[in-house]
This record gives structure tokens, sequence and C-alpha cells, in this order.
């Protein structure tokens, strides 16, 4: 096609060469391939970008070449670019390197308009409100991306011969509009072009220029990526879904993006543009309530669809235009789909055998399933709350979450009362950054004024917090501590629900809770990521029993759970008082109260089970016990009270071996030597079918983590235990997710402690040893699965994230040792 | 009262931030650590300004708000009749609109390059226009520094520097810029918001 075989006709092209095309294009010749109806394009290949680069400008012959390519688009679409008769041919121009990266010239639409091009545009549309609007948006982008002035300003400033042009659209208002824009660009300190050939040859400078600035040179050198690699610009001609009979424009979703539902969904704007459809300005039909000429075209479509997903292997988005009767497609990309929605996707397309299991892995992020964990309204709830007429008002749905607290209108007040524990529904008539600390504290967040980009939203949706803004019916009183929704006062304290999502205000809390067909849904495919990591994740803290799955804790947990926890520790104490020998009456009691707490808990619980004795030197212990300070100091060391140790273990046995459970381990925490846990062993009593192992917590315990793991029995390392005191620092504060959703732990691995384990460990040989992670140690536990360790324990909010993200991660491990040969 | 340019300077940083560390206080002002505590410790001795717990320091109400403001007036009363501070503020709107509109979009788009491209380049353009600010308020060189040092960040792919609350986030110097500016013009924010938020 061209002297420099640097500019190419999409159709023939490799859809595979990337590197060489860009993106963009070679999706484009993909589409082309398939035959499917694409608007004409080439492209100008990256290593043009380099040679302007290296040779100090536009060759000329590469100019010569996008001439030639530009006559090859006016024939195929019928249009003239810049002069000539009929339609005027306009072009998007966008820029297409193999990886996408900040700083990079995104798109500039409808270039080719000009006083002649626009006249000529209405006599083919008949409506010059349209080609203002499009020529505006033209100038908008240009000035933006082309010649970095603000666009706004710029749309302020030509209003006026906007409005008067689009009124009555003569050559001399043209005219006078042009000049306007253009005497605006020169006030800006700009030369802007009016002919669309300079215009054209300016914005493909502007692309290469683009790969030159400053943040996508800070980018590649962050990343890696060689400066060599340069970018693709892509021209196509625009297609106007206002331009003949039947015409028009849509989206459509091979499947529904909220459920999942296979069926194509979507709507169109008979006689519309895209843009249209997107603003909301006008009401577009449902793609199911096609009629006349339509209906031909929605088949059409929903075959594209179907073929488009098979050579995808994924849920797609599509956006569409119909001019003269011509279907075409702009955008073809996977689905933007809800949490729900890409789980279903992902187990449909697996059953479909259209993708395999690892690939669906790969399907579902891991925020996705944060957001299915994360406790919800009860939908019927929900429904009966509406039905009793219980929603206050809808606002603007600003950052989805639901929430339920006690209203609360100061920030302060709502600080104060989160730290006693008690939830908060903060209402303003706006927020400022003055405000922020209530907004922390807060379950969600409500605004009498602003809008979806109001700083309330923008705060909220940092925070991850449910948000509602714009309630126009509440009127916040902050004197007397009232909040009037419609003629109702309510009063500071009083419970509201909130959902972030519809906006909806509800009176009183309604309770959160977590759907079961969503958590068996989600269970199956992180039961596959379990089978690609070959990782188990093991659930530890207060909260471990509510899931399913293993479950590592303290036995002072489980009798909280089963409620016996209160004689127990009373039958410590006395037993602290009254040291008798053998303590008989008391360790009676507990070897009782510990057997029926596991009795309990094997009754409601199959999964594996290991229990962590309970220990004397923790906080806890210092807290419940009414008599610690009685203790004798040799009584806090792991086994300085065996008589205790040995009752528990009784009652674990008992209970285990009247259920007969195969799958109970005992742990003895804050061991110092392998010698400890073998007289551990020992007490435990070697015909026991209780397994045997060691919590290592200390310092001591690691650095000889060889002779441990030689014992062959179950180890767990405790990172947060650890990190507390070899590092000085408290978890909760360091390792707890911080308010906004920061990740503090990519930098864990470097923590001098962390990063000596990480050395250490591939030395440790023997049976799987396991590592409790602190609240936030995905990172972490990534490096950790790369060295070996496949048994975790974490938080039980976190297990699930973690079962995924060890499954991506051994992917990608996968996929990298496949590059590297 | 005339406050000397430091005093102000953590005045002013406490009045904006509302409850503020002193680490918070450092990246604000760009004082040394143990200066902004004397002269914090100097305004809790005059009543203004206390340490609540937890290092954060807080405003007294009345008298330290009302001093904040006070200074602000007697610093920038003239600006206020300005048409060129006039105009550069109307700029600051159109900016600001765009830069929440952005911003959002960059949110709800699940972090696409595209859209964090465009927040960036609102932010070059805010620096650009402080630049040829800080004629009037020399001071607003601070955002400048603290709007480079956190599209530094970003830049090299550290997106926490967009939106975080807890670090010297852009749009944490962005909101403190327009709580600033308004307070310079003595407009209150709950007007400003209604008329373009």
């Amino acid at each position: 096609m061209s002297a420099t075989n640097l500019v190419h006709d999409v159709v023939g092209i490799d859809g595979r060469d990337v590197a060489r095309f860009g993106g963009k294009a070679a999706g484009l010749a993909r589409m082309a391939a398939m035959q499917l109806p694409v608007p004409p394009a080439f492209v100008i290949e990256t290593s043009a970008c380099v040679l302007r680069r290296d040779s100090g400008g536009v060759p000329p012959e590469l100019v010569a070449d996008v001439r030639d390519a530009m006559n090859l688009l006016e024939q195929r679409a019928g249009k003239s670019f810049a002069g000539g008769d009929g339609v005027p041919l306009l072009v998007s121009v966008r820029s297409g390197a193999q990886i996408s990266m900040p700083g990079m010239m995104d798109t500039v639409l409808n270039l080719g308009l000009d006083v002649g091009g626009a006249l000529r545009l209405a006599a083919a549309c008949g409506d010059p409100g349209f080609v203002m609007d499009t020529w505006v948006r033209f100038w908008a982008m240009y000035a933006d991306i082309v010649l970095d002035v603000d666009p706004e300003v710029l749309r302020q400033a030509v209003s006026g011969a906007r409005d008067a042009a689009a009124a009555s659209l003569t050559k001399q208002t043209a005219q006078a509009f042009e000049d306007t824009v253009v005497q605006h660009l020169r006030d800006e300190g700009c030369i802007a072009p009016t002919d669309p050939w300079d215009q054209l040859t300016a914005t493909v400078e502007a692309v290469f220029d683009s790969w030159e600035s400053r943040r996508a040179r800070t980018y590649r050198k962050h990343h890696g990526i060689s400066d060599d690699l340069g970018t693709a610009v892509t021209v196509q001609a625009m297609v106007f879904g206002n331009l003949g009979t039947p015409s028009g424009s849509g989206v459509a979703f091979t499947r529904d993006p909220a459920t999942g539902h296979p069926q194509l969904y979507g709507e169109y704007l008979s006689g519309g543009q895209g843009e249209e459809v997107v603003a909301g300005t006008h009401t577009p039909t449902h793609l199911s309530a096609a009629e006349g000429e339509w209906v031909a075209l929605v088949e059409q479509l929903t075959a594209l669809g179907a073929r488009l997903e098979l050579e995808y292997r994924d849920a797609l988005d599509i956006e569409f235009t119909v001019e003269e009767g011509v279907l075409y497609l702009l955008q073809v990309r996977p689905a933007k789909r809800t949490a729900q929605a890409a789980l279903t996707i992902a187990t449909q397309l697996v059953e479909d055998g259209q993708i395999s299991v690892e690939d669906a892995l790969q399907r579902v992020s891991i925020d996705q399933v944060a957001i299915l964990v994360t406790p919800r309204f009860d939908q019927a709830e929900v429904d009966a709350a509406r039905a009793r007429g219980d929603v206050l008002t809808t606002g603007i749905a600003a950052s989805p979450g639901h929430a339920a607290g006690v209203l609360v209108v100061d920030p302060d007040r709502a600080a104060d009362l989160e730290a006693e524990g008690l939830p908060v529904v903060l209402v303003r008539p706006t927020t400022s950054p003055q405000d922020l600390h209530g907004m922390i504290a807060a379950q969600a967040v409500v605004t009498q004024r602003g809008g979806a980009t109001s700083h309330a939203a923008v705060v909220s949706r940092a925070l991850d917090k449910a948000c509602v803004v714009g309630c126009e019916d509440i009127e916040v009183d902050l004197d007397s501590r009232t909040v009037t929704i419609g003629t109702e006062v309510f009063e500071e304290g009083v419970a509201l629900s909130v959902d972030g999502a519809t906006g909806e205000i509800f009176r009183g809390a309604l309770p959160l809770g977590r759907g079961r067909d969503e958590a068996l849904a989600l269970e199956t495919v992180l039961s596959w990521a379990d089978l690609a990591s070959r990782a188990d994740v093991w659930r530890t803290g207060s909260d471990a029993l509510g899931g399913n799955g293993p479950v590592t804790l303290g036995l002072v947990d489980v009798l909280a759970w089963t409620g016996r926890l209160e004689p127990f520790v009373a039958a410590v104490d006395t037993w602290v008082l009254e040291p008798s020998p053998d303590g008989a009456a008391s360790g009676d009691v507990i070897e009782a109260e510990t057997r029926k707490a596991c009795a309990d808990l094997f009754a409601q619980h199959q999964l594996p089970l290991q229990l962590r004795m309970p220990s004397l030197s923790t906080a806890r212990a210092r807290r419940l016990l009414d008599h610690w300070t009685a203790l004798a100091p040799q009584q806090l060391e792991p086994l300085g009270w065996t008589g205790l140790l040995e009752r528990c273990l009784a009652g674990v046995a008992g209970a285990v071996a009247d259920a007969g459970r195969t799958d109970v381990a005992v742990l003895l925490a804050g061991v110092t030597t392998p010698e400890d846990l073998e007289r551990f062993a020992e007490l435990v009593g070697e015909q026991s079918s209780v397994e045997v192992g060691a919590v290592l917590q200390n310092a001591a315990a690691v650095f000889d983590m060889v002779g441990f793991a030689a014992s062959g029995r179950t180890l767990w390392i405790d990172l947060p235990a650890l990190i507390r005191s070899v590092e000085g620092r408290t978890d909760d504060l360091l390792l707890a997710p911080t308010p906004e959703g920061d990740r503090p732990d990519r930098g864990l691995s470097s923590w001098p402690l962390v990063a000596w384990l990480l050395d250490a460990l591939p030395a440790a040989d023997g049976p799987p040893l396991g590592v409790v992670l602190p609240a936030s140690g995905g990172a972490l536990a990534t490096d950790l699965h790369s060295l070996g360790v496949r048994r975790f324990a974490s938080s039980s909010v976190h297990a699930e994230q973690l079962r995924l993200l060890l499954a991506q991660h051994t992917h990608q491990r996968r996929s990298e040792e496949k590059d590297n040969g | 009262m005339n406050l000397p340019d430091e005093s102000y300077a953590v005045l002013n940083g406490v009045y904006l931030r509302k409850m503020v560390t002193i680490d918070v206080l450092h990246d604000i002002t760009a004082m040394p650590a143990d200066e902004i505590r004397s002269v914090l410790d100097d305004l809790a001795t005059q009543g203004m300004a206390a340490d609540v717990g937890g290092g954060n320091w807080m405003l007294e109400q009345p008298d330290g708000v009302r001093a904040a403001i006070a200074a602000y007036d007697e610093r920038y009363s003239d600006l206020r009749t300005s048409q060129d501070v006039l105009t550069w503020y109307e700029r600051f709107e159109v900016l600001n609109a765009q830069f929440l509109k952005t911003l959002s979009a960059w949110q709800t788009s699940g972090s696409d390059d595209a859209a964090l491209d465009k927040v960036l380049r609102l932010v070059d353009r805010q620096i650009k226009a402080l630049t040829s600010f800080v004629g009037f308020v020399p001071r607003y060189q601070r955002y400048v520094d603290r709007f480079e040092a956190a599209m530094e960040k970003v830049e090299a792919g550290h997106t926490e520097w967009v939106t975080s609350l807890t670090l010297d986030s852009v749009h944490n110097v962005w909101f403190e810029l327009h709580e600033d500016i308004l307070t310079v013009l003595g407009r209150p924010r709950d007007v400003a918001e209604a008329e373009h938020g």
C-alpha cells in the first residue's frame, strides 16, 4: 500500500502482531479477518514512531503514504475528506502502543470538519445542532490532546458562536464559529490549523510526541519497557447513526452484565449517536423490543455476538452504529460486569467447554471476591422494607455498599461513637476535607447536596464505603442535631440503612448477611482455585467458625464460641489460688468443659481442625484471669503448668474419641526448642488419635526451624506474633487493612525478619509447614507460595480472596516460566 | 494580631485539615518537625490549638478557627477584589469540575489507564495554573511541589497516590488547595459547593 511500507490497510495485516501494529489496529484486523463489519481503517506502524524520533521529523514519504491511505478510506466509505462533494469523511485518530501506559495521547474524534464540511454534513443529516456538537467535540479534543488547551474553557468561549450556527447554519455562521475557535486558541498561545489535512498531520505527530512525553518515559523506565517499541497510529472512518434510514447507535452485551444470564442484552437509539445513549438524554429502545427494520439488524447483531464470544471466549460489550442501513461494529471488548455476573459467566463458560478451569480463575478478580463475601442486606428484608414504605428517600447512588448504623450529623460525634463500637451513618449537608475523620469512622455517608462527583462521592469511593448524595428531600439541621426527611423529623441516634448502589435510605437497621446461592457458586470456583494452587487456606481468628474450610484456632475461642468460657476460666482461677497437687475439682471442671465444647463444635463442624492449647502468657489470659498475678513465673512457660495442659488435652482426646474424628490436631503455642514439642507429644500420648503440632511464635523457635521440621510434626509459623515481637510493632496498627483499602503489605517481604524467613524457609525440609498471615498479607502469601509454602492461615474475611489470589499467582508464574522457555 | 509566616503556615495547615499530625503538617509546610512542634506548643499556650491524642492536633473552637480566618483576611483581603485573581479562580473552578468528573470516572472505571491519564493531565494543568498564581500567594508554590511529588509516585505506578487519604495524594492536595483558595477569597465552602458541586 505504501512507499515507506509503514502505512497499512487494517484488512490484511497480521492481527497477532501487536508489537508492530499496536493493540487497536490488531483488534480491528482480527475483526476484519472474521468478516465482521468494521468501518474502514489504516494504521501507521510502530516503527514509524521510532523512525521519526531518530530522524527528527516525519519523512515526506510518510506524509504522502498517509494521503494515499486517506484516499483509500474515502473510496471505501464513499465520502470525501477535506473538500469535494457529498458527505464529508470524518476520521478518528488513536494511539496504539503494544502496552497501554499513562501519558499516551488518547483519541481525537470527528477530525475532518471545516466550514464546507460542516455545511455538507448538515445537508446530509438535516440536523445543524448535531453538526455543531460534532464540530465542537472535535475542537475540544484537538485543543485538549494536540494543543494542551483546557477543553472546557474552549467550550465556554465558543458556546455563543456554536449556538448561533446551530440555530441557523450558513457559511457565515459556520465561518464565525471557526474564527471564534481559532481566536480563542490564539489567545491561549496556539496556532491552530483549520485545514483538515494539517489537523491530521498535527494529530499524528501529537501521537508520536506522546510516546516521548515525560509521563510515558517515566512509566516505561519504571516497568522496564523499551523506549524503542514506539506507538502505532490508527486512523478510522467515522460512521454516524443519524445518516439515512434505518440508522442509529447502541451498546449490546452478549450476556446480562448484572446477572451473567446468557442472552443478548442492551439498547439502541434509532437515528441517534452513541454519546446520546451514554448521556441518557434520549430514551433508547431495548434490543429485545426492536421493531421494523431493526428486527433484522438485531438478529444480525445476535449472530455476530455469538461468533465473537466463541472467538474471544468471554462475555463481550459491543458498541455498534447503523449508518444508511449498514451495521458497523465500533468496539468489542470484554464486558464490564458485576461480581455476581463475573462468577456466573466464568462457571457457565467452563460448563459450555469454552474455557478451562484455569482460565475461569482469571475471569473473577480478587476485588470481586471481596464484594461477594461482603455482607449485604438480605433481599427479602429489602423487599419487605420497600413494601412497608420504609424507603425514606432515594438520592444519587455515589458509592456502592450496604450499611446500617445510627444517624449522626457531626463528624466529631461520628468518630466518638465509632470508637465506642457503634456503627454510624453520617448525614451531612455536604462534606469537605474537614469532615474526613467522621467519614472514615462512619459505615455510610449521606449528603443533602452534591452530585456523583462531589467530595463526599469521591472520598467515599476512595474509602470503599457506601455513599448516597444529592438527597433533595433531606434537610440537615446541625444545631438541633436533626434530619428532616419529607415531613418527618429524625433525631441523632435513630437507626438508618443505606444502599449505596440504589441510593435508597431505609428506616431502621436492615440485617446484613451473605446470599446462600452466591456462597455455593463462589465455593465451586474457589475449590478450582485450591486445585490450581495446591494450597490449603485455613481460617483463624474468632470468626473462623462462621465459614467453611479447615480451621486453626485457640481452644479458648472454641470455649467462647460454645458458651463455656466462663466456667472454664472460673475453674482455672480457683486452681491458681489452691495449688493442690492435681487440682482435682478444678481439673475435673476444666476437662469436662473442654470435652463438651469440643463435642458441640464437632457436631456442627466436620472440617479439619487444629486447636491451639491455652497459653497463660498472653494478654488475653491476663485479661480473663482474676488471679493471673498469683501465677508463678514458670507457670507462664508453654509447658510450665502441665497439670492444666493435661486436663485440657484429656478433654479434647475424649471428645475426639467420642466423635470418632481422625482430623484433629492439638498445637502448643510459644515453644522455643524441638525438645519442648517432644515433651508436649509425650503429654498427649502416642496412642492418641490426635495429631501433635506447634505454633512458632518467637525468634528462637524460628531460628531453629530446621530442627523443628525434622520432628515431622505439624508446624505453624505465627507471623503476626513474630512481627509483633521482633519488629516491635503492633500488627493491628500496621497490618490491618487501612480505611481506604491501601495495601500496606506491599513492603512486608522486605522487613528484616520476613526477609530472613523467606531465605531460610527452603531449608526446612519436612511435612507441610503452615504460615499464619497478618491481616492483609496477600503479597507476602504469594512470595511464600513461590518458595513452596502450601499451607496458610488467614483471618476469615480474607480467606476467600487469598484462595483466588494464590491460584492466580500460580497461573502467572506458570506463564512466566513458559515465556522464559 | 500579626502572625509570623511560620506560625501562620502551621495554623493554616491545622485549619485546612482539621485534625492533623505533625508528619502531615511537615508535608503541608515543608518545615522541620521540631519547628512545627514548637509553633504548635505556642498555639496551644495561646488557647488556639490542642493535642487531642494519638498525635493529632486540632484548632480550638472558636479562638483557633477565628485566628486562622483572621490571618487569611489580613493577608489576602486585597486580593479579593483583584480581577486577575477572580479570573484565575474562575478557571480554577472549571478545572475543579473537570478534575472531580475525571477522578470519579477513573474510580468507577476499574483503574483504566486512559481514565487515569485524563486525571493526570488535569493535574498538569493545575500545576501550570498554580505557577502563574504564586505571584499572588507565594506559599502556593508548596502546592506545586506537593502535586509534583504525588505525581511522581503515581507515574512510577503507585496509583494509591491518586486518592489515598493517608498519603499526601493528588486528591488530598487538590481538596486542600480548594479549601485554601476559597478561604483566601473569603467565600464559605458550602456556597461554593452548591454552585459547583
